[in-house]
């Protein structure tokens, strides 16, 4: 392509840039139209100008048509900002793949106006359509990244927020558990039932299990493992709320809990962790 | 050579461990104790780990040892102090202390001393 042919797909953008942006902005309100009521006109407006700018600023570079080309960081930085908005607001990943492909349209009508060269025409509007398909897909595909790490810390917090160790009586600690014990929560309950042993010098614990649907070897070993650790900082550990079905299952897979008390209710097991500690409980008549 | 110092305290020796624990001070430790719980004729042995970080296999056993030598001197032994990552660890590394007395801290290891000694 020839100098004066470069210069002229610039200078077309360049001539017709508001144009092409009032176009663009039209197709992109009538694409979230159902979203409007998530964002206020005015910053539409504001947020389109910029990143229009920002597409100038990419096209004016030779080689527009690839991505890695520094003249689209800013674009690259830009998006992902907006993104990172929209997931949270809950848009979908077309509604902004459609805004960016939605560019297209009046980039090429511009370039159909003015490039009479019907060669120079076809390869710069395959160029055009490459550069926006890649910035489109490399668009959903942030969207997607950052939707899986809003997923993977709700699922930590879940975590951690779903098993605490209360502290009910002078010298006794409650683990309540909620749901299945696989070995990523075990690992916290083990480190959440240590350490409050230690912040509270108890010498009771009783992990209560009666939110836990299932009990199966992995579990067994799990809670094992927590009752054994318990031990080497003094605390003894007994298991409250061992349902019959539960009961059943563990003695049909073999699971000795012979060296561990059980106790069938939690209010059981308080009753022998306040005797361990030398409590009596006297009723007032 | 470095050594673990013992403290007698009424009837009991005190052990604190605050150094990095090297094999050749473990055992010199065992054979320290040994000699110190004939000597003094103590009726309890409290071994305080709280400021070891690291708890592997080869001192579990000299604390096991330990344990052992003391019972056959009609002795008991209490290790109080073992940190909450490192009870996970010995827990993963199925390190059993099946057999030792352990307590949460130099307190109740003395609770537990007097009151087995009591029976």
């Amino acid at each position: 392509m020839s100098e004066l042919s470069k210069n002229m797909v610039r200078f077309v953008i360049e001539n017709n840039k508001e144009k092409i942006f009032q176009q663009w902005l039209d197709a992109k309100l009538q694409a979230i139209s159902q979203k409007k009521d998530l964002l206020n006109d005015v910053n539409i407006q504001q947020e389109s100008r910029e990143l229009f700018e920002l597409f100038h600023e990419g096209f004016q570079a030779e080689h527009y048509d690839n991505f890695s080309n520094p003249a689209w960081n800013s674009l690259k930085n830009s998006l992902d900002k907006i993104i990172d908005a929209r997931v949270k607001k809950g848009f979908t990943p077309v509604e902004l793949g459609t805004i960016i492909t939605a560019i297209k349209n009046p980039f090429i009508q511009a370039l159909g106006e003015n490039l009479k060269d019907t060669n120079q025409l076809i390869q710069e509007i395959w160029k055009l359509n490459k550069i926006v398909d890649i910035i489109a897909l490399h668009t959903v595909d942030t969207f997607i990244k950052k939707r899986e790490e809003i997923i993977k810390r709700q699922q930590e917090e879940m975590l951690e927020l779903s098993s605490p160790a209360l502290k009910i009586f002078d010298g006794i600690i409650v683990v309540p558990l909620i749901g299945t014990l696989d070995s990523a929560r075990a690992q916290i309950v083990m480190e959440t039932l240590l350490h409050k042993i230690v912040d509270t010098g108890s010498s009771v614990a009783i992990i209560d299990i009666t939110g836990v649907p299932s009990v199966d070897t992995l579990v067994a070993q799990n809670l094992i493992k927590t009752i054994s650790a318990s031990r080497l900082l003094g605390a003894e550990s007994i298991i409250s709320g061992v349902r019959p079905q539960i009961a059943q299952t563990m003695v049909h897979l073999g699971v000795t809990l012979s060296e561990i008390t059980t106790k069938a209710t939690l209010e059981e097991a308080l009753k022998y962790a306040l005797t361990r500690v030398g409590y009596s409980i006297k009723l007032e008549q | 050579m470095e050594k673990i110092p013992i403290i007698r305290l009424e009837n009991y020796l005190l052990v604190s461990i605050q150094v990095e624990m090297y094999d050749r001070l473990a055992i010199k430790l065992q054979d320290d104790l040994s000699e110190a719980i004939c000597k003094f004729n103590s009726r309890g042995v409290l071994i305080d780990v709280s400021s070891l970080e690291i708890l592997d296999s080869f001192m579990a056993r000299i604390l096991a040892t330990v344990a052992s030598i003391s019972k056959l001197l009609n002795t008991e032994t209490v290790i109080v102090g073992i940190q909450p990552t490192v009870a996970i660890t010995l827990v993963e590394l199925g390190i059993d202390l099946q057999g030792i007395k352990t307590a949460l801290n130099i307190d109740k290891g003395m609770d537990l001393l007097r009151r087995s000694n009591a029976n």
